[in-house]
């Protein structure tokens, strides 16, 4: 019943602590948002919170008789409350101080000046533009790396923002479908996060979450907003569900979409061809499982005219997907395709009319043996 | 589906061919697949074409030095059409490494076995 819409890169900004709130039937990871809110608050004013210095400096927690600098009151006030425990503050003191000068953490604690928390942001921020980016180009896949990095100083915040926001995966659930509850498009786009988004991923284990009832108004409006979007992959999505009118909610990605991958989708061949016709720099096509038909014909398919001639030069893959009327009906109305690669394991029947209308393009070609689909019609050793 | 509808002598620029399931446990099977691929290969027009790709699956690898008429077939094919052989390891996950031993060992055995003499150079794993 529920469905939950998670927004990769947030959650684990969260890990402070935060409850998560219930917002309509969609489970909302709010802390999270929240964090990410006080990032962009103390961002806009030349500062980034850090776990460490809020730690140290937050005065409701305990207060150990010390002045604060400015850093410390800044962080206060935009910072709730954390709790801070005695080991806690031995350990940060311990790191901080010369262990043959103090007796005990405890002595350190009320005599020694406090640390110095910048020394770890300003050592981090010493490294160079450049080598930072190295660093973290190997932590691309790991989000919780991610965000611990986006946490350590202002440079790298920035420099991980775009990996953390790269894909928006949105879940869904149930079969009950209801409307405006893409909130997770608005509030990205409030935090003027939109355009690091590259990837839009939907995911539905079921069928029917996703439909037009899901989108408002104002959630059209959120989807302009994903201006660099150029991967799409849906799971499940009943496409036959937004004809005839899937270019008031998919239009917005109809120029700048490169990539499509389709799980399952629920639709007719010719549907499919008029849906894949509307992006029209389209260039890889990915297609798996195509074994529930489902035939909703909400409008004759002979009267589907396509929106444009994709470009399709880019890579091809089908897994167990065999509508022939899909690619015919795409071929007439491209005047043919221009695929380079193509993986056609377990799509036989789509073989010859693909391999005759990319003839002059295609330059990788991998099928599968399986199956006696080619036992029939073989040439005598003769021929 | 008719051998004829699968017809490489159209495609122009074909640089490489990879084939996954070649490799059967089965005679029948075996049967099948070495007359396609020789049909196949004498079909292949294109003069850019570099690579023969043999998709293998972790439980393949076993049967592979018992292929000889698939290996004679192979060499049939690479003297109308020379080409690079590759070995392309389909697994993914931890089991990686190990199938890719066994996949070394496995093409030790075929090469001291002499099957993979119409080779110029080594074959390639993937």
């Amino acid at each position: 019943m529920n469905r939950e819409i998670d927004i990769l890169g947030i959650e684990g900004v969260g890990s402070l602590g935060r409850p998560t709130s219930l917002v309509g039937d969609i489970v909302v990871v709010a802390g999270e948002l929240e964090a990410i809110d006080r990032i962009r608050t103390c961002r806009q004013r030349d500062q980034i919170p850090h776990p460490l210095t809020e730690m140290v400096t937050s005065p409701t927690t305990r207060d150990v008789g010390r002045p604060r600098g400015p850093r410390s009151r800044i962080s206060s006030e935009t910072s709730p409350p954390i709790p801070i425990h005695d080991s806690d503050l031995c350990a940060i003191y311990t790191a901080g101080t010369n262990p043959s000068t103090s007796s005990t953490p405890f002595d350190r604690l009320l005599s020694d000046p406090p640390p110095e928390p910048r020394i770890a942001h300003e050592s981090s921020c010493r490294v160079p533009y450049e080598i930072a980016e190295m660093i973290i180009a190997h932590l691309v896949r790991d989000l919780g790396a991610l965000k611990t990095c986006s946490l350590t100083c202002r440079s790298w915040y920035f420099t991980t923002v775009p990996h953390l926001h790269h894909t928006l995966t949105l879940k869904g659930g149930g079969p009950d479908v209801t409307h405006g509850e893409l909130k997770p498009l608005s509030k990205l786009r409030e935090l003027s996060l939109a355009p690091f988004v590259k990837q839009i991923r939907v995911q539905s284990w079921e069928a029917g979450w996703f439909g037009p009832l899901a989108f408002s108004c104002i959630d059209q409006c959120n989807l302009s907003a994903f201006a660099n979007v150029h991967t799409l992959e849906l799971q499940n999505v009943e496409i036959y569900r937004f004809m005839p009118v899937v270019e008031c909610y998919f239009g917005h990605f109809s120029q700048i979409l490169r990539s499509i991958t389709l799980h399952n989708p629920h639709c007719t061949p010719r549907q499919l061809s008029h849906f894949l016709s509307l992006f029209t720099n389209l260039d890889d096509i990915e297609i798996r499982n195509t074994h529930t038909f489902i035939f909703h014909e909400t409008i004759p398919g002979r009267d589907l005219i396509p929106f444009s001639a994709p470009k399709l030069r880019g890579r091809l893959v089908l897994r167990d997907f065999n509508w022939v009327e899909t690619w015919t009906h795409l071929i007439t109305s491209c005047g043919g395709l221009r695929f380079r690669q193509m993986d056609l394991r377990g799509s036989v029947s789509c073989i010859p009319v693909l391999l005759g209308a990319c003839a002059e393009t295609l330059e990788t070609l991998r099928f599968s043996m399986a199956g006696k689909w080619f036992s029939t019609g073989l040439p005598t050793d003769s021929s | 589906m008719h051998l004829g509808s699968f017809n490489l002598a159209r495609l122009k620029v074909l640089r490489s061919l990879q084939v996954g399931e070649l490799v059967a446990g089965s005679a029948v099977d075996l049967h099948h697949h070495e007359r396609f691929v020789r049909v196949m290969g004498l079909t292949i027009r294109s003069p850019v074409f570099s690579e023969f790709v043999v998709i293998l699956e972790s439980a393949a690898v076993s049967y592979l030095p018992q292929q000889v008429t698939l290996f004679e077939t192979l060499g049939k094919m690479n003297a109308s059409k020379p080409s690079k052989l590759v070995f392309l390891l389909d697994v993914s996950g931890d089991s990686k490494g190990e199938a890719r031993r066994n996949l070394t060992r496995a093409l030790d055995l075929v090469t001291a076995k002499g099957f993979l003499d119409f080779l110029d150079s080594p074959p390639t794993i993937r």
